[in-house]
């Protein structure tokens, strides 16, 4: 007890000088809150960012974009000069286990018939979008849906296509093929899918 | 028996304190030790909104609202036009009188609230902060942004696609975040004053997860256009870009260590989800050993730098720390993707609630958990400004 006593007595005496915690007795009177904290809703940027996210109360969050900057030497994305078919390749889905990427051997015939396709049409070029059930975190599920694409992109190019001519991208969980939570929607939703991309006429 | 709030000492005899500080008018000090212990206090005389503000802000700082006999701090005040709030001990002595102007009847409350948390040593309120997150409804996704507790939510992103991934630039009112619009997820920069947005990489593949560095000046991302979904870092606009991690397996939300040197992120590249950290510069990716944790992913680094909050994939999601240097993680209840407050205390994090997720607010020592104000539609992946 008498420890405990000396070392709040210690630890008073610390905050005394450091300043951090106390409160000077004063009369009561208003406190005006910080115009820089809280504006009246004006929109205007008078204020300086504040760390710790304090933003004025009425403040206007602009939602439509005053215009698009530059992308800083970006690539222009290839496949925006193609057409989207989803129809062609609907029932040729190529679907993975639990947590993985790999291709499983009875889904390869899927992936051969599509690299048939592309090997009789040199014009066309495929777009590969992989998903995931949701028993993964959101974050960690778009990566593993890129990963799938990217599995079946490199046994398309093992098949001898080019990698020129396929692009991957994934959705997470975000478009389920099926609404459940059971092995069977879950099984579903586990997948690659292709999208024929067509020559703009 | 032990005394139930035994570590909770109060330096109430004013005479002894003022005499050992040496100054007159200085009015006592609590001390509290063991931040796991709920506080008690009392809440009397507030109606209305600032009245429920104040008990939610206290609840959610690791206060436990109980009667004045019990309570170790006693809260009075009048919300009836301007907020007048007063915090005395037991023995009646003031430690705040305050009078709040301005603003609105919840701001007014908040400020007050933040005054109350910060009376006991090394606190920081967290009232006054704001959070971003993503909505999904219908297939189709937005970023909101809000209070911390859920109110005064407004859409940043009318896009009618997919938008997630929100990150704060620290400091700053300026968001970056992953779209949809074009087709393919690429990470944009937004700025909450003049709306405008930026290309900030739009490669082939994923372009996603971006987190800003502590000073704004660069940005951490996954970016798939090496063959796998790797860690790349890129200054703010988007430019000198260098990829971090060469795996042939996924990783995955990367975040950063307050000191801008290294950064965290979740891979799949010792066969199922693990935390490992990276210098921001480059070099070699470090296990981060998250003993009694497994399949973890979803990583944030406390803004004081000693702690790592992050999903474990354990027969459903938890919520789990572990220090930044790695060792026995501590499984702190259901839920995913957690964000830190300013305070290094409290986590924000989302829970599925039946096809739904809703976002909850963690105090991490007390365990204790409140929901932030449901907003229609599925809630997701918060991101707290600090």
């Amino acid at each position: 007890m008498k420890r405990a006593l000396l070392f709040n007595l210690c630890l008073a005496v610390l905050l005394s000088v450091t300043g951090s915690v106390g409160c000077r007795k004063k009369p009561i009177g208003p406190t005006p809150i910080p115009t820089g904290q809280y504006g009246t809703g004006s929109g205007e940027n008078k204020f300086p960012a504040t760390p710790g996210g304090q933003f004025p109360g009425g403040e206007e969050v602009r939602t439509q974009p005053g215009g698009e900057g530059g992308m800083s030497e970006l690539p222009v994305d290839p496949e925006s000069d193609m057409l989207r078919d989803e129809a062609f390749f609907r029932d040729t889905v190529v679907y993975f286990d639990f947590d993985r990427s790999t291709v499983r051997s009875g889904e390869r015939s899927k992936i051969e018939t599509v690299s048939t396709h592309l090997q009789s049409n040199p014009a066309h070029k495929l777009k590969i979008e992989g998903h995931c059930d949701e028993r993964g975190t959101e974050g960690y599920n778009l990566a593993l849906g890129e990963r799938r694409a990217l599995s079946v992109r490199d046994y398309l190019i093992n098949l001898g296509i080019s990698s020129q001519r396929i692009y991957t991208s994934s959705w997470g969980e975000s478009r389920p093929a099926e609404i459940g939570q059971n092995e069977s929607a879950w099984q579903a939703n586990r997948r690659a899918e292709f999208i024929l991309l067509l020559p703009k006429p | 028996m032990i005394p139930k709030h035994r570590l909770l000492t109060l330096l109430s005899a004013s005479a002894l304190a003022s005499t050992l500080i040496g100054a007159s008018g200085e009015l006592p000090i609590i001390a509290v030790s063991d931040l796991s212990k709920l506080v008690p206090v009392s809440v009397e005389g507030f109606t209305g909104d600032a009245g429920a503000a104040i008990r939610f802000d206290l609840e959610v700082a690791g206060f436990e609202l109980t009667t004045p006999d019990k309570a170790l701090l006693l809260v009075s005040g009048s919300s009836a036009g301007n907020l007048t709030g007063r915090v005395t001990d037991r023995s009646r002595n003031t430690l705040l009188n305050k009078q709040y102007t301005g603003a609105s009847a919840r701001a007014q409350a908040h400020a007050f609230s933040d005054d109350i948390v910060a009376l006991l040593p090394g606190r920081q309120g967290i009232a006054r902060t704001k959070i971003a997150f993503r909505v999904e409804t219908k297939g189709v996704s937005e970023i909101y942004l809000a209070d911390y507790d859920g109110y005064n939510a407004l859409p940043v992103t009318q896009d009618n696609t997919i938008n997630r991934d929100v990150a704060w630039v620290p400091g700053q009112r300026m968001l970056y975040y992953t779209s949809y619009r074009t087709g393919n997820p690429f990470v944009y920069s937004h700025n909450l004053q003049s709306g405008a947005r930026q290309l900030i990489a739009g490669y082939s593949g994923v372009n996603a997860a971006p987190a800003v560095s502590p000073d704004g000046k660069r940005v951490a991302m996954i970016l798939s256009k090496g063959g796998s979904p790797d860690v790349y870092v890129a200054n703010a606009d988007g430019s000198g870009l260098k990829r971090l991690t060469t795996t042939k397996e996924d990783e995955s939300s990367p975040c950063w260590s307050p000191d801008g040197r290294r950064i965290c992120f979740a891979s799949r590249a010792g066969g199922w989800a693990q935390l490992y950290t990276v210098s921001a510069d480059g070099g070699p990716m470090t296990r981060l050993t998250t003993t009694e944790a497994s399949r973890t992913t979803e990583p944030d680094w406390s803004p004081d730098g000693k702690t790592i909050v992050f999903t474990a994939q354990m027969g459903g999601f938890q919520i789990c720390t572990v220090p930044a240097t790695g060792g026995r993680a501590t499984i702190l209840r259901p839920g995913e993707d957690p964000s830190w407050a300013p305070n290094s205390r409290t986590v924000i994090f989302t829970r599925r609630v039946g096809g739904a997720r809703v976002l909850s607010l963690l105090d991490v020592p007390t365990k204790g958990v409140k929901d932030i104000r449901r907003i229609s539609g599925s809630c997701s992946q918060p991101a707290w400004a600090r």
